[in-house]
């Protein structure tokens, strides 16, 4: 097992620049989730750390051992791809032996490993068949035993989920997120999905623009984003975020006000979950006209205009609310606790909780 | 037709019939109807009787280079094919990734495939001969004091050299494009697997890539060996009958001798052996196409 560190990685494809100097750090034994939209970087930073690709500026270490000029076969890692990339014209138990011969394992070894590994994913009963025989989800499985087979210093995983079925996609989430606990290798995770990236990471760094925009438990990312590009990025609906001005310690939004803001002077954006909006109670109460009603039936998804402000406030209300009809004039509030100021500039984050 | 299909939709074996009629008449024209009539002119003679004079001919004839022609044209194909194989081959390996200009050379490998195999033979005859380029570079750069004579009856090995060099370098280009075709369907990500478990380069060639190109490689091969049992015209330009080919022999047999009946036996020879190997062919590739 190893941790892995990336320093300053640049990755340049001819005039577009994937990655701005990534730093990241993914303890021994840890799952990292690489989180992002499409086209942030967060497969090129696997890849990296794969070696299937050369950063052009920084260094790949694992545990302590410069890894950054060496091919992938010299690193210890395996991967489980997008696509399952597994080999066609081998029989399951062929796949799952091949990194096994590669590394020239004594024949009986390699068959009480690719059992092993079989077992753990349960597909001892496919291993005559070929890829083709199988089902999406029955080659996921194949393409995990291939991966942990070797038992890899560093499991890196590229959107691994992203081709199953919603119901596949929640059980297999859980189950891969389980394996790494079991073995206790270090594994980072790809993925757009910020359910799949909180359900399996221990850590989560969410990308974008080829950076890094934060590093953080679930938990912290979720209650403490660090700008408002991950404020909006993680949760859905997305936080809602709005214009204020704070002045002397008053913080004006929405056609109302809330006093002791200390800390902070000026124009500022004042984000807010949709699930931390109440109606009738909260120390920031402002009133709003319901535009639209979205029954979900545990949870309804309310637009609030308000006004006077001509902003538009999205709030996830409990299914409860459902009866709330379009043109009704509700109160809704907001705890102290659970406003978050972002400097309207850089988006940075300023106060998480006034 | 949509029709007739409709009202025959509860009888599947006559719906299939009329489906495939236009391929059935087609073959039967235009397939069936020469062979017949193939074995008719090489073995019926003016009045009805069946003779086999023309094998007689064909076989024993001072005029006939029968034996060398079978000779010559298995030869060739057992140098042509195996080595065009291997080089198309290369050469899809090389251009697998995308690089810049990787473009620019698929389309000039593929050009020989827009020449009539006239053409080539001219453009390697112009080569070759003891005034053309080959000989004018090598004394120029002072290699050789007289040009090497390629072409004539006493040069028989350095003809063979020749046409084996131009027939190699026309069909090459077949066998890369069908090859090249099929190893764009491979997905990428299966070569990168094998790289992050490990897998050397020529691992991933010998277990993953070559395997995966299977198919094509089976498709350019029957394709490539029938084709090598007609060889005529780049040998007919290079060598005349210094040279006998089968399909060549069978020129001559009509427009020299006017012996339609020993053309078309050597017609029938051609026909079955590319039979027989189509046969072998497909009994060795069996187990992949069932799959």
């Amino acid at each position: 097992m190893a941790s892995i560190m990336l320093e300053g990685i640049v990755k340049r494809f001819g005039k577009t620049v994937a990655l701005r100097g990534v730093n990241l750090e993914v303890r021994d034994g840890e799952a990292m989730v690489l989180l992002g939209p499409s086209g942030c970087g967060k497969t090129t930073t696997l890849r990296i750390v794969a070696g299937l690709e050369r950063p052009d500026e920084g260094r790949v270490v694992f545990g302590g051992r410069d890894v950054t000029n060496l091919p992938p076969k010299d690193r210890n890692v395996a991967m489980v791809f997008q696509s399952y990339a597994l080999w066609p014209h081998m029989r399951v138990f062929d796949n799952i032996a091949f990194p096994l011969k590669i590394r020239k394992v004594e024949s009986s070894e390699v068959r009480r490993r690719v059992r092993w590994a079989a077992e753990l994913l349960e597909i001892e009963h496919l291993l005559d068949r070929y890829p083709h025989q199988l089902s999406g989800g029955q080659q996921q499985r194949v393409a995990v035993a291939r991966a942990i087979v070797t038992e890899p210093e560093v499991l890196l995983m590229d959107e691994p989920l992203s081709n199953l079925d919603a119901i596949l996609r929640v059980k297999m989430r859980s189950e891969i997120k389980k394996l790494q606990r079991r073995l206790g290798v270090t594994m980072v995770y790809v993925t757009h999905d910020q359910v799949e990236a909180m359900v399996i990471g221990d850590r989560v760094a969410v990308m974008n623009y080829g950076e890094v925009q934060q590093v953080g438990s679930p938990q912290e990312i979720y209650n403490e984003p660090a700008n408002t590009f991950v404020a909006t990025f993680i949760g859905s609906p997305q936080m809602n975020i709005v214009k204020g001005v704070i002045s002397g310690g008053l913080l004006s939004l929405l056609g109302t006000q809330i006093e002791g803001v200390e800390g902070v002077e000026g124009e500022v954006l004042v984000g807010f979950r949709p699930e931390r909006i109440v109606i009738g109670d909260g120390d920031l109460k402002f009133p709003a006209i319901v535009d639209f009603v979205e029954d979900l039936g545990s949870d309804v998804i309310v637009h609030l205009s308000v006004e006077g402000a001509g902003e538009l406030v999205i709030a996830k209300l409990r299914g409860a609310h459902a009866s709330l009809k379009p043109g009704e004039k509700v109160l809704a509030g907001v705890m102290r606790s659970d406003i978050h100021i972002f400097d309207p500039k850089t988006g940075r984050a300023l106060k998480h909780g006034v | 037709m949509g029709s007739i299909l409709y009202r025959i939709s509860g009888n599947p074996t006559a719906k299939a019939l009329i489906l495939l009629s236009p391929t059935i008449i087609y073959l039967a024209v235009f397939i069936a109807y020469p062979i017949v009539d193939s074995f008719r002119i090489a073995f019926m003679s003016e009045d009805g009787t069946i003779t086999l004079e023309s094998l007689d001919f064909l076989l024993s004839s001072p005029l006939s280079e029968f034996w060398d022609a079978l000779r010559y044209t298995f030869l060739l194909a057992a140098l042509v094919v195996p080595v065009e194989t291997a080089l198309a081959l290369v050469a899809v390996i090389v251009l697998f990734k995308r690089f810049r200009g990787r473009d620019a050379v698929v389309y000039i490998l593929a050009i020989p495939l827009a020449l009539s195999d006239v053409a080539a033979g001219l453009i390697w005859y112009a080569m070759l001969t003891g005034k053309g380029f080959l000989n004018k570079l090598l004394i120029d750069l002072g290699l050789i004091d007289t040009p090497i004579q390629f072409f004539g009856y006493a040069n028989k090995e350095l003809t063979l050299l020749a046409i084996f060099l131009a027939e190699v370098w026309r069909s090459s280009a077949i066998v890369f494009i069908i090859l090249f075709a099929g190893a764009q369907l491979i997905n990428k990500e299966v070569l990168e697997a094998a790289e992050v478990f490990g897998a050397s380069f020529y691992v991933r060639l010998r277990h993953i890539l070559i395997p995966m190109l299977k198919p094509s490689l089976q498709a350019a091969l029957i394709i490539r060996t029938l084709f090598a049992f007609q060889v005529f015209a780049v040998v007919w330009i290079l060598a005349g009958r210094d040279i006998p080919v089968l399909a060549g022999e069978a020129y001559y047999s009509i427009t020299e001798l006017h012996r339609y009946d020993v053309a078309a036996v050597y017609a029938i020879i051609i026909a079955v052996i590319s039979a027989l190997l189509g046969l072998v062919y497909i009994r060795l590739f069996r187990e992949t196409l069932r799959r």
